[in-house]
C-alpha cells in the first residue's frame, strides 16, 4: 500500500554520526601513528559504543539491543585484532569472534529489517496526524487535555513497560502520572544517556492516575510536518492514538499496535 | 471615602512632618504656610502644598487675608477627628452574565509562553514580551492555582471559541472564582493573548 506521509522527509544524519566519527578519527590516527593505533581506536571506539547500546537495553528492556551489544563487542575484537602486523598471530578465538561477529550482524541486520530495533516516534506523529486533514496552524506552547480515561495506575504503568520495550515511547513516572515521549530515530541518544531530566520542549502525552489525559505537541515536531494542521486536532489525535494503544494493549493485542506502526511505511533509519 | 482620595489622604498622613503640622493646626486658631514653614523648619512651598492637599481634602478652612495690601491664605482646621474607611467592595469588579458568557480562546501567534506547574496540571505564569530590539522586555506573570487550571483549559488558537463560563465547567472552577478568573482573561486580553469573538 502506498501510504501519503505528512511528515517532511528524514534527512538527518545523527545516526550516522558515531560510524562517520570512528571513520575519520581512525583515518586520522592511522596517518600519524600506523594501522596498529587505528585499528585499535576503532574497536574502542565499538567497545564503548557497547556500553552505550546496554544502557539502551537497560532503559528500555528491549532484547534487540542485547544482539547489537553482542556484535560490537565481537566486531570490537575482530578489529583489534585484524592490523596487518598481527595477521599471522591469528588465534582460534579470532577466529571465533570473527565467526560471532559475523552471526550477530546477520541477526542485527534482520532486527533492524524487521524495525524490532526502530525508534517510533515518526511511526507515532504520522498515525496522530492521519485523522487530520483540516490546515489552520494554531500552534501554542500549552498542552490540551483532551479527557479522561478509567485506567488503572497498574494499567499504565504496564503500557509503559510495553511502549518502552518496543521503543515507542520513553515513560517518565511521577507521582499521579505516566508520561510517554515518542522519540523518533537519531533523537535517542539524550534520553539513553540521561541527559534529559524532564520532557520540556518534547512532544508527550500524560495519563494521570486520576484518569485525566494531556497531549502537548513540541514546536519543533510541528514543523516536522508538510503542512500547518490544524493544533488541537491534531493533539486531540495524538491523545486518541494513545487511548486506543492503551485498549489494544489491554486485550492482550499488543502486536497489532506495532504492525500498525510498520503499516506507516516509514523507512528502517528514519 | 473612595480609593484615590484615601490615597491621596494617607500620602499626606505619612509625611515625616504630618504629625508636628498637625499639632500646629490643633493648637492654633489658624496659621499660614509661612508660620508654619518658620516653625517646622521647612521650605514655604512644602509647607503650602501640605496645606493646600488637606484644603482640597476638605480637612482644613482657607480663609483669604490682607496684611496692607497683600493678599494671603490663613488655614485652620475644620475638624477635630479623621477618619479613613474605605469600601473595598467598591474596587471589588463587578461582573454581568455577559462577562461570563464572552466567547474567547487563545490569539495565534501571541508570542507568549505558558510554562506547565511541575504536577503537570496547570499553567503556573506566562512570559510576555514587549517593546522591540535592546528594549525588549519581559513580563512574567504568576497565576494563582485557579487562573492556571482556567488557562489549561483554554481553547487553543483556531479551535472553536469557548464562553469564560464553559470554560470555566471544563476546569471545575467555581463561581466564587469568576472575578478573578475575569481579572487573568482582562490582562491576557490587554497583551493580546487571549482573543475574543465579541470583544468587550
Amino acid at each position: 500500500m502506498y501510504a501519503i506521509h505528512k511528515l517532511k522527509p528524514d534527512r538527518s544524519i545523527t545516526g550516522l554520526i558515531p560510524a562517520i566519527m570512528a571513520l575519520t578519527g581512525g583515518a586520522i590516527l592511522g596517518i600519524f601513528f600506523g594501522a596498529t593505533v587505528a585499528y585499535a581506536f576503532i574497536a574502542i571506539f565499538f567497545w564503548i559504543f557497547a556500553i552505550y547500546t546496554f544502557t539502551a537495553f537497560i532503559k528500555t528492556m528491549n532484547p534487540g539491543f542485547v544482539v547489537a551489544v553482542l556484535y560490537q563487542v565481537f566486531a570490537g575484537i575482530v578489529v583489534f585484532t585484524s592490523p596487518p602486523t598481527r595477521l599471522g598471530e591469528r588465534s582460534s578465538a579470532t577466529m571465533f569472534a570473527t565467526l560471532c561477529t559475523i552471526f550477530f550482524l546477520v541477526w542485527l541486520i534482520y532486527l533492524m529489517a524487521t524495525k524490532k530495533i526502530k525508534w517510533r516516534g515518526r511511526e507515532v506523529l504520522e498515525l496522530a496526524a492521519a485523522s487530520v486533514d483540516e490546515i489552520g496552524n494554531g500552534y501554542t506552547g500549552r498542552p490540551l487535555p483532551v479527557g479522561k480515561t478509567e485506567f488503572t495506575q497498574h494499567q499504565i504503568m504496564e503500557f509503559a513497560e510495553f511502549a518502552r520495550r518496543n521503543l515507542i515511547a520513553v515513560s517518565y513516572v511521577g507521582k499521579d502520572r505516566v508520561v510517554f515521549v515518542p522519540v523518533m530515530t537519531g533523537r535517542e541518544f539524550p534520553f539513553i544517556l540521561g541527559l534529559k531530566g524532564d520532557y520540556i520542549g518534547e512532544t508527550w502525552v500524560a495519563f494521570g492516575f486520576d484518569g485525566n489525559i494531556t497531549v502537548n505537541i513540541s514546536h519543533r515536531d510541528y514543523l516536522e510536518y508538510r503542512e500547518p494542521l490544524v493544533f488541537d486536532q491534531l493533539c486531540e489525535s495524538l491523545g486518541n492514538l494513545f487511548v486506543e494503544f492503551m485498549e489494544i494493549y489491554q486485550r492482550g493485542e499488543g502486536v497489532r499496535i506495532i504492525d500498525r506502526m510498520n503499516a506507516v511505511g516509514i523507512g528502517i533509519f528514519s | 471615602m473612595d480609593f484615590k482620595t484615601a490615597a491621596q489622604l494617607g500620602s499626606y498622613i505619612s509625611k515625616d512632618y504630618a504629625e508636628d503640622f498637625f499639632n500646629l493646626l490643633v493648637n492654633y486658631q489658624d496659621i499660614s504656610a509661612s508660620e508654619a514653614a518658620s516653625r517646622l523648619g521647612l521650605h514655604i512651598r512644602t509647607a503650602q502644598d501640605f496645606l493646600e492637599g488637606l484644603t482640597k481634602l476638605d480637612i482644613l478652612n482657607k480663609e483669604e487675608v490682607f496684611e496692607k495690601k497683600r493678599p494671603y491664605f490663613r488655614y485652620s482646621l475644620k475638624t477635630q477627628k479623621i477618619s479613613m474607611e474605605i469600601d473595598l467592595t467598591e474596587i471589588q469588579k463587578e461582573q454581568t452574565p455577559e462577562d461570563l458568557n464572552r466567547q474567547i480562546r487563545e490569539k495565534a501567534h501571541a508570542g507568549a509562553n505558558f510554562s506547565l506547574a511541575r504536577s503537570g496540571e496547570y499553567i503556573s505564569h506566562v512570559s510576555v514580551w514587549s517593546g522591540e530590539g535592546r528594549d525588549r522586555k519581559e513580563r512574567k506573570i504568576s497565576l494563582t492555582t485557579h487562573q492556571g487550571l482556567f488557562l489549561f483549559h483554554l481553547p487553543f488558537p483556531n479551535a472553536e471559541f469557548l464562553s469564560i463560563a464553559d470554560i470555566m465547567h471544563k476546569a471545575n472552577l467555581d463561581d466564587e472564582l469568576i472575578p478573578e478568573i475575569l481579572d487573568i482573561v482582562e490582562v491576557l486580553e490587554k497583551y493580546e493573548i487571549i482573543e475574543s469573538k465579541n470583544p468587550a
